[in-house]
């Protein structure tokens, strides 16, 4: 073979193997300690988010209330009863500027709808321009 | 008591290796006995000796991992060359991926480092030899490096690559005639 190895090298492959295997063997505490707390800790991070993703979204800033419900009961009332809002006060709250092109057409509730999901109009959207 | 390594046989070792008291004795042997063979297997296929010496590592410590519930369904140095084998693979897998190169070019860098390995003592001849190998397909390199330099046979070939002889045969000749055409044209 025209490769060579470093000097000694086979001589002290075993050592250094041997010291390596046994390091390997008994890991030090924190070494056993992180993988094992590391799903708790992804648990935390994950709550964390959620709280900061509830606060910053459900509630306004220094309230937590409009007009005397509370966010959620709001954010619910538009999911169950979307369907009976008339069309004129979502296309109002979402768009004020909004003028029809064709004033005199009736859109159907369907339309409204497959509109707000087109446009990928939330419910919060609603909610904020209310 | 017998302590040259040569004294062993490969069931001797693994009854050694079973009783607790005596693994580490018994694994040593192993290491003494097979490190040569599987060093020069492995530096056939990566050139570099400082990668050669980390997947060396990494199949022993694997072999001292699942020696324990090895089922010796065949035998021990067709294990630890399988090992090997597929350690040096990967290896080049997780180069080729570190640095986003399509095996070609990791086979060309592997070339190049045949040119610049201080650890390379072979003459023009032998240089050009094994650039003409590098150009062969991995696995048929692999073949070939086994067959021509280790003198294995073809059915030991087999267990490790786990192919047909049928399959090996036609390889090396592929392999054969590749490496004479590179050494014919350069």
């Amino acid at each position: 073979m025209p490769f060579k190895v470093p000097e000694d090298y086979f001589e002290n492959f075993s050592v250094r193997l041997s010291e390596r295997i046994h390091e390997k063997k008994s890991p030090e505490f924190a070494g056993r300690l992180i993988p094992a707390l590391r799903p708790y800790f992804a648990i935390a991070v994950i709550a964390v988010i959620i709280l900061v993703a509830v606060r910053i979204f459900i509630f306004q800033p220094g309230t937590g209330y409009m007009n005397g419900l509370k966010s959620y009961e709001i954010t619910a009332n538009i999911e169950d009863n979307i369907f009976y809002y008339s069309e004129e006060i979502i296309i109002e709250a979402v768009y004020p500027d909004f003028v029809s092109s064709s004033p005199g057409e009736d859109l159907t509730n369907e339309e409204i709808i497959e509109y707000l999901v087109n446009e990928d109009i939330s419910i919060n959207d609603i909610l904020n321009a209310i | 008591m017998a302590d040259k390594v040569t004294d062993y046989t490969d069931k001797d070792i693994l009854e050694l290796f079973r009783s607790a008291e005596r693994k580490d004795y018994a694994f040593n042997l192993i290491v003494r006995k097979y490190q040569e063979r599987l060093y020069w297997h492995i530096r056939r296929i990566l050139i570099d000796h400082d990668d050669t010496d980390d997947i060396l590592q990494n199949t022993l410590i694997k072999a001292w991992n699942g020696l324990e519930t090895f089922r010796e369904a065949s035998a021990l140095f067709t294990w630890l060359y399988r090992i090997a084998t597929n350690e040096a693979l990967t290896f080049l897998k997780q180069k080729k991926r570190k640095y986003l190169l399509p095996l070609i070019d990791v086979e060309k860098q592997l070339s190049n480092t045949i040119e610049t390995d201080e650890y390379f003592d072979g003459d023009e001849l032998q240089m050009k030899l094994q650039k003409a190998i590098l150009t062969l397909p991995k696995k048929q390199r692999i073949v070939f490096n086994m067959k021509y330099f280790e003198e294995m046979k073809y059915e030991e070939i087999a267990a490790i690559m786990n192919t047909s002889v049928g399959a090996l045969k036609a390889s090396f000749h592929h392999a054969v005639k590749k490496i004479e055409k590179y050494l014919t044209e350069h």
